[in-house]
């Protein structure tokens, strides 16, 4: 009978060592879990932080691209330009139907055309996203130049003066030169005396095509 | 004597065996450890078994590697039993009190739970390390990152600050610089023409009349990249040549017609040269022929108006795509 009891008490004694044992262990996995819970969870959030930062690099990244091609586009239309004004007498690029006029009569003392005649259509604008994107509101207007001079190398000179001095762009659409008379004696004792004879008679059709509003400055180089 | 009481208690070993549904076609094998002098006397012929194998203790001791279990004068082989017993890993046959039983669940039960506890807390402690590494790297990133952005916010700010610093007037270049381009305006026009013209027909011909034309080019897409040389729109030149310094033999007149002809082709190696009235030139069905070997048959005196020579220049010519595949 002591013997029995003896037994029994070891063994709850056993059992209690080991409810002691798994509720130390439980505490103890617990607590582990608890921190790996808040370890789990600082790197969630800085996973998060560096998706973040990883987006914020991008857009930056983006945007210094579309900035970057920006202001190369900006490098080689300054370039393009000073080709142009190279080739170019004049740096307004306004549709200003005066300054042409004023061109035009210039150039008709110089070159001696007996005949000139301009006839402008109303501007119109020349819609494009490109001009939209950079600011440029572009017009255009549809026009027709008649002339007569002595030779078709005056009229093709005159041609190329108008393109360099003329205000804004021409644009040759159409041109038609002929021939009206051959050289005799009577014409080149016209010609000798200043006399403007009409040998070639020619058509322009053109674009001209520049902007509607004052933005350039004004300065031509072409004296009046 | 001993031995044979050795035998009969084989004997009655398999009697009881059979008893237990003992077939002898299965088999027996038999290990007999005895004292040395009994094993002598042993008949291991009495017994019809598939192997029967007697040893001493010590013989028994040496062969399971029990050095101290026996000595080579011991009678008895119970040492040996026990330690090869003891030895056993895995018993196959367990006999246990209700105590021990009790105590064997709660062995089992600590066994079990430390086994989970352990498990358990690997996995927490590997998904610390786990974490914490990945914390470590995704800090170390990040900062990289944002050192990063700094760097490129700081380029940003310089772009912009470039791009603040073209004034209105360059602005106003620029815009003027994107018309001249996207409507291509750098394309040849007729005073082009007339420069390379005018070498080819030296002094054989006057130019008469001219008609040059040109199609208006479609405006590019938004985005597009500006092409590396212009864009030469289509164009149509009509031209009337009156063909000089033919000294009035027809026969000069035509082959002096001949050698324009030839030059505007070759000079114009882009666009297609059609013949549409040329001295000593006959037109049949739309074709055009010229006989130059019957100049000679022909009247020598030039009327007026034979000496005129029409073409028409147009280009660019088209290439013709590229069909590809297998023929």
């Amino acid at each position: 009978m002591a013997a029995t009891s003896s037994a029994d008490n070891k063994y709850a004694s056993i059992r209690k060592s080991l409810i002691k044992e798994a509720i130390i262990a439980g505490v103890i996995v617990v607590a582990v879990g608890v921190l790996a819970s808040v370890i789990g969870g600082w790197s969630e959030s800085s996973q998060a932080a560096k998706i973040q930062a990883q987006s914020a690099l991008s857009v930056t990244q983006s945007e210094v691209d579309v900035n970057k091609l920006t202001l190369g586009s900006f490098d080689k239309n300054l370039e393009t330009y000073e080709a142009l004004d190279a080739v170019r007498d004049n740096e307004n690029y306004d549709l200003s139907r005066s300054a042409l006029q004023e061109q035009l009569a210039r150039l008709r003392q110089k070159y001696r055309l007996s005949e000139l005649n301009l006839q402008l259509e109303s501007q119109t604008k020349i819609e494009s996203d490109i001009f939209k994107n950079n600011e440029a509101e572009v017009y255009s207007a549809a026009g027709k130049l008649t002339f007569a001079g002595i030779t078709d190398q005056h009229l093709y000179s005159f041609i190329q003066e108008l393109q360099r001095v003329a205000p804004a762009f021409i644009t040759i659409k159409q041109l038609t030169l002929k021939r009206n008379l051959s050289f005799d004696l009577t014409i080149m004792r016209k010609i000798s005396q200043g006399e403007t004879v009409s040998m070639v008679s020619g058509e322009l059709a053109f674009d001209w095509i520049g902007f509607s509003t004052d933005t350039v400055k004004k300065k031509d180089k072409v004296a009046p | 004597m001993a031995a044979g009481n050795v035998e009969q208690e084989i004997q009655n070993t398999i009697e009881y065996l059979r008893r237990l549904s003992f077939n002898d076609a299965a088999g027996l094998d038999i290990f007999v450890i005895i004292a040395q002098e009994i094993k002598d006397h042993l008949d291991v012929r009495r017994f019809n078994t598939r192997r029967m194998k007697v040893f001493t203790p010590f013989e028994m001791s040496q062969l399971l590697g029990f050095k101290q279990a026996a000595l080579s004068g011991d009678r008895f082989g119970d040492v040996v039993i026990g330690s090869g017993f003891a030895s056993i890993k895995k018993h196959r046959l367990k006999l246990l009190t209700v105590y021990g039983k009790k105590l064997e669940k709660l062995y089992q039960a600590r066994l079990g739970g430390r086994g989970a506890a352990a498990a358990v807390l690997l996995y927490l402690v590997y998904s610390i390390i786990a974490g914490f590494l990945a914390m470590q790297s995704a800090y170390s990133e990040t900062q990289s990152l944002v050192a990063q952005e700094k760097q490129a916010k700081e380029s940003l700010d310089s772009i912009k600050a470039k791009i603040n610093a073209v004034d209105q007037e360059q602005r106003t270049f620029i815009k003027v610089a994107v018309i001249y381009q996207t409507l291509n305006l750098a394309q040849p026009g007729p005073l082009e023409f007339v420069k390379t013209f005018a070498p080819l027909v030296q002094e054989s011909a006057l130019l008469r009349s001219i008609d040059w034309k040109k199609e208006d080019a479609a405006l590019p897409a938004a985005g597009a990249a500006p092409a590396a040389t212009p864009v030469v729109a289509p164009y149509s030149i009509a031209l009337e040549l009156e063909i000089t310094n033919y000294e009035g033999k027809k026969d000069k007149l035509i082959e002096l017609s001949k050698t324009l002809l030839d030059r505007v082709v070759e000079g114009f190696p882009d666009a297609n040269v059609t013949p549409m009235i040329v001295p000593g030139m006959s037109k049949e069905n739309e074709t055009v022929q010229m006989d130059f070997n019957q100049a000679s048959n022909v009247s020598d005196e030039v009327k007026e108006g034979e000496n005129l020579m029409n073409l028409t220049i147009a280009g660019p010519k088209k290439t013709e795509p590229d069909q590809g595949g297998i023929q």
